[in-house]
């Protein structure tokens, strides 16, 4: 009789531990998931060059076609580890540890190595929650090349470029950078790959290459609330 | 704290190595999700709500509640009280459970995904009730 009973304590005060950990020490969970993730290993020379070489392409783009109109503004981007990830498949979304006592905003844009990969969808004391390109519900205006085609950044596990003017120009290799509001100008996002007549034939579409995994990323930086500037020199 | 219960904590992280692992190959399975359901029908409620507690600290991706994470956390616990309603082998019983759990799933989370890629939901399915059967099978007792 005294051994269930003593079972039965030692599960209540397991629960009140979990619930505590749950509630008022979440961090020690993503830890743990950590350190259950395999460690991707395809990071390094290939990945910062294709960055770099993005990164280099989108400010040719900005100075072929928008130099004259962009305020230079010193760049104090927050820097933030990534936490944990959405563990399942139905959205992409990972957790930072800079929140609101950092100075982080709802809707800054999120770079690594000077590509926008995504922006704040929440924000909490110490932690914001990201919102990657990769996700469906992701929507970004973006403009293209630099003819600077305006189109628009669609998320998914393969994201488009949607609404691009029919006949407009888009060669393979195109830079692909940020238009839109509350978000740094001409962020480069990504490269065109290819692009297609839209379902309803009213536009064109664009599918896109991106230089990162982001399966890998550890460390990112979060625009600063009413940054109008893309980061010319920021890499992690 | 009795041998079942250590196993079924083993069985839950190798659950979560195995969807972990094959998440970095982009194959996106819900083996823990499978592995609690079938816990339903081999364990105590309080074993139950301590391993229902343990996946959701570790899965749990952000500080706030999330629909995920309420799903997770309390469908375990329904289909443990909706067990003793339907009279059928626990093993069927258990397979219908992960289907209609991972189907919930994917229409409140995922409906477009269910639409479009209904192949995502099929892996998925498959995978769990594999993962599912392989965990009732282990722990079962006479009479389960």
């Amino acid at each position: 009789m005294a051994k269930p009973k003593r079972e039965g304590w030692i599960l209540v005060v397991c629960i009140a531990v979990l619930l505590g950990l749950i509630f008022f020490e979440p961090s020690y969970g993503w830890k743990i998931r950590m350190w259950l993730t395999p460690q991707a290993t395809l990071q390094g020379d290939n990945s910062s060059l294709a960055t770099e070489n993005q990164t280099l392409a989108a400010q040719l783009a900005e100075l072929q076609s928008v130099q004259a109109q962009l305020p230079q503004a010193p760049a104090n981007y927050i820097r933030a580890m990534v936490y944990s990830r959405y563990p399942l498949n139905f959205k992409s979304e990972f957790l930072v540890n800079a929140g609101t006592a950092q100075g982080v905003a709802q809707g800054s844009a999120v770079v690594f190595q000077g590509i926008a990969i995504g922006s704040v969808e929440k924000v909490y004391a110490n932690s914001s929650l990201v919102e990657s390109i990769f996700d469906n519900d992701f929507k970004l205006p973006v403009r293209i090349g630099s003819g600077g085609y305006d189109g628009l950044l669609t998320g998914g596990a393969d994201p488009i470029i949607t609404s691009i003017q029919k006949g407009a120009p888009l060669m393979a290799g195109d830079i692909v950078y940020s238009a839109g509001s509350g978000f740094p100008y001409a962020l480069p996002v990504g490269t065109v790959v290819g692009t297609t007549t839209s379902p309803d034939a009213l536009f064109e579409q664009a599918s896109l290459s991106f230089g990162y995994d982001l399966n890998t990323i550890q460390t990112v930086l979060i625009a600063p609330a009413a940054t109008s500037t893309a980061p010319a020199t920021l890499t992690q | 704290m009795n041998f079942r219960f250590l196993a079924g904590v083993a069985l839950l992280f190798i659950a979560f190595l195995l969807q972990f692992f094959l998440a970095t190959a982009g194959i996106f399975m819900n083996f823990f999700f499978a592995a609690l359901i079938a816990f339903a029908f081999l364990f105590t409620f309080w074993e139950l709500v301590v391993l229902v507690l343990m996946a959701v600290f570790i899965v749990n991706w952000q500080p706030g509640v999330s629909v995920e994470i309420v799903t997770f956390a309390f469908y375990p616990i329904a289909v443990f009280f909706a067990r003793g309603l339907v009279h059928m082998q626990s093993w069927f019983k258990n397979l219908i459970a992960v289907f209609i759990g991972l189907f919930i799933l994917y229409v409140t989370l995922a409906g477009r995904t269910f639409l479009y890629h209904p192949q995502a939901f099929l892996v998925d399915l498959l995978g769990g009730l594999l993962f599912g059967s392989v965990t009732f099978f282990l722990l079962r007792r006479e009479g389960n």
